[in-house]
């Protein structure tokens, strides 16, 4: 069996990203100001990490207009809700294990 | 990473979570109010009664319609399935609007029964979505 760290995903570790998506993953898709203001970044971290989870393949950017106002809207892609799980997993088994004396003493 | 690491990056998943699920909701009371002009529409344009708009009648019939898809596709978040949900309330709101005027004018023109009955339908989807914003917004 491996250690649940190495189900860690290295695209979604880092603690914005996974504020990110696990909001997204919360809704259909949210729009780029909404989130800013819910996450509490500001906007060129959110672009840049946005930018980067799309390259993942985890996020989808669309754009609209609103009226004459455009409006970028976030969404995660099927691989980022399936990333996401398995990236919770990983962290609910590594609380799991430090409250189980057997497993962390078979490590 | 060890357990309070991860502890810490789940309590944060989870609160991103919560505070964007919390958004997006439309107002439950204008959704009623939607609905009820659905069913004053069509009675006003389709029953035996007084107006009859023509093509003018059917387009204010389908504005509320209109107003639902616009403003649920404009929110700035949408929640999980509701975009499936509101094309699927809306596409049996027009059905129900279509279909009353259409075979009303044609078949029932002076048939109360078929207009109140296709007038109270028509406002359904709009109190089915109601109810969900609602219950979506006690919960959260």
């Amino acid at each position: 069996m491996t250690h649940p760290r190495l189900s860690l995903d290295p695209v979604i570790h880092a603690p914005v990203r996974l504020s990110i998506v696990a909001a997204l993953a919360a809704v259909d898709e949210a729009d780029f100001a909404s989130l800013r203001e819910t996450l509490q970044v500001s906007d060129s971290l959110l672009s840049k990490q946005s930018s980067a989870l799309e390259e993942a393949g985890y996020l989808k950017i669309r754009k609209a207009f609103v009226g004459k106002r455009p409006r970028t809207y976030l969404s995660l892609t099927a691989t980022g809700r399936k990333a996401l799980a398995v990236h919770l997993k990983a962290l609910r088994e590594l609380t799991g294990m430090a409250s189980d004396p057997a497993d962390s003493s078979s490590d | 990473m060890d357990s309070t690491d991860a502890q810490r990056a789940l309590a944060s998943a989870d609160a991103a979570a919560a505070s964007v699920r919390g958004k997006g909701s439309l107002p439950a009371a204008g959704l009623v109010l939607l609905g009820i002009a659905e069913t004053v529409l069509i009675l006003l344009f389709g029953a035996p009664l007084i107006v009859h708009g023509g093509s003018a009648g059917m387009i204010l019939v389908i504005a509320p319609l209109i107003i639902l898809t616009v403003v649920s596709a404009s929110r700035s978040v949408v929640p999980r399935h509701h975009h499936s949900l509101y094309a699927i309330l809306t596409g049996i709101g027009v059905t129900i609007t279509v279909v009353t005027m259409t075979f009303g004018r044609g078949f029932f023109p002076e048939s109360w029964a078929w207009w109140i009955a296709g007038a109270v339908l028509a406002g359904v989807p709009f109190y089915v979505a109601a109810w969900i914003e609602y219950s979506r917004r006690v919960r959260s």
